[in-house]
């Protein structure tokens, strides 16, 4: 079954992934962005979400699946639903 | 080709309106932020209403528009532009396939105009279209299939917008003209000086007086009166012929002639001078306009066209100089109209009269002419009674 799960994702790319590279944040099918301000935006996923904290961060790229985020990138956090 | 517009959107706290797009799921394609109140956004052509209904207080501003639909904008901008090009092209090239002249090449005028006939009939005429390469070759053979014993050889070419066509006259050898019974008879009065004859009976002498139209070498050969034979006569007869010539000539006479020089170029003409804008002009010359500004208020021509340079003499001569000079010329004048064979004998000046202007002069002149002329005998046995 995991297997299979694992071929499901990879066909379907429904797993949600962050790549974090030269200072900008990308993410794919996340949920929802519930907040949004220049030194901090929450990033909703189904498990959780991921909290980024900065400087003068701005979302340069949206789309209904992918987010890039760019700015001066301090922390990320990761919070799952059931902590 | 997806349909982008790319806005900048002012307002404070942008922030929000960016939040805003986020919650209304407007795919942000790019996002360019240039302070906090003002960002530069790409978006989906669909989704610009979409921002017009959650904008409020934020102002948007159109930066431009990218895709198919930038194109089709850029096409109803500048439709009248398009518009002209398009119909410029249109008329040039109209224009370029219309035939403006056809010229045939050929010192026959029936020619000519026998193969501007065919080639109007069939649509090569001027304010027509231009035929295709092969449409002129099948008209070219049209014609010289209907013309095989008049035309030779034909040749269309096109030059632009002419037609010339080269022309050759198909040429058959006339049969032998059979030459009828004939006299050889004197054209002017004269003294025969020479008679060379080849057939025929010679009926006067060198040094024997002859009227225009007397019989010199005779076609018809008798015996004891009775005639034996008709043959075409033939010889050449030369006789001393007189002519009186009236010449005047002025006193003061003034020569324009052409040197062949040609100098090329602008000109500007003030006062029946033509002068040079770049280099040197002739003194005295003529110019040849291809074009020519006017001024209305200035009497001022500017020309592009060919200066012909001319050299012009005034003479002043005396009451001597002009005889001699006038004589001169009548001699040559009467040389000018003699063959090889032929030449002034004697010329005598027989009254000089002086005017005010000019010299009026009566000059005589024997002339040894060819005095040859042939007459059928049968039109002669008509002529008698």
């Amino acid at each position: 079954m995991k297997l299979m799960q694992e071929l499901r994702n990879y066909v379907l790319e429904e797993e949600f992934k962050i790549i974090y590279k030269s200072g900008k944040l990308y993410a794919t099918n996340y949920i929802g962005i519930p907040i949004f301000e220049s030194n901090e935006i929450h990033i909703k996923y189904s498990a959780g979400k991921i909290i980024v904290n900065g400087k003068n961060l701005t979302i340069s790229k949206l789309s209904k699946d992918e987010v890039l985020i760019t700015g001066g990138i301090n922390k990320l956090e990761f919070r799952l639903d059931n902590e | 080709m997806s349909n982008r517009i790319q806005i900048k959107v002012t307002g404070k706290n942008i922030n929000r309106f960016i939040m805003r797009l986020i919650q209304s799921k407007i795919e942000i394609l790019e996002l360019e932020n240039i302070s906090n109140h003002e960002i530069n956004i790409l978006i989906n052509r669909e989704d610009y209403q979409k921002i017009k209904k959650i904008k409020s207080i934020y102002e948007l501003k159109v930066l431009k528009y990218k895709g198919l639909i930038a194109f089709k904008r850029s096409i109803r901008v500048n439709r009248l532009l398009i518009f002209v090009t398009l119909c410029s092209i249109l008329f040039l090239f109209l224009l370029s396939n219309v035939i403006f002249s056809v010229k045939v090449i050929h010192a026959d005028k029936n020619i000519r105009n026998l193969i501007l006939e065919e080639l109007s009939e069939y649509g090569v005429k001027v304010h027509k279209f231009k035929k295709s390469a092969t449409k002129i070759d099948e008209i070219k053979n049209k014609i010289l299939d209907k013309y095989k014993d008049q035309i030779e050889w034909l040749e269309i070419e096109n030059y632009g917008t002419s037609y010339i066509v080269r022309v050759e006259e198909r040429l058959i050898p006339n049969k032998e003209e059979t030459i009828l019974p004939r006299d050889v008879v004197a054209k002017k009065n004269a003294v025969i000086l020479k008679i060379e004859s080849t057939s025929g009976v010679t009926q006067r002498l060198v040094g024997n007086y002859v009227k225009a139209g007397d019989i010199i070498v005779s076609g018809t050969v008798k015996l004891n009166e009775e005639i034996k034979k008709q043959v075409a006569a033939s010889a050449t007869v030369y006789g001393e012929v007189w002519y009186t010539v009236k010449v005047e000539y002025p006193y003061i006479y003034k020569e324009e002639y052409y040197t062949g020089n040609v100098k090329k170029g602008l000109f500007y003409s003030f006062l029946n001078k033509n002068i040079s804008i770049f280099g040197k002009s002739y003194t005295n010359s003529k110019l040849v306009n291809k074009i020519r500004l006017s001024s209305t208020f200035l009497p001022i021509f500017l020309s592009v066209g060919e200066q012909q340079e001319i050299l012009i003499t005034d003479n002043i001569f005396t009451e001597e100089e002009a005889l001699q000079i006038a004589t001169k010329r009548s001699h040559k004048g009467i040389s000018s109209k003699l063959n090889d064979n032929e030449y002034i004998l004697d010329e005598k000046v027989l009254k000089v009269e002086y005017k005010d202007s000019k010299i009026l002069l009566e000059i005589f002149y024997s002339v040894c002419e060819d005095i040859t002329d042939y007459r059928n005998i049968e039109d002669n046995s008509n002529e008698l009674p």
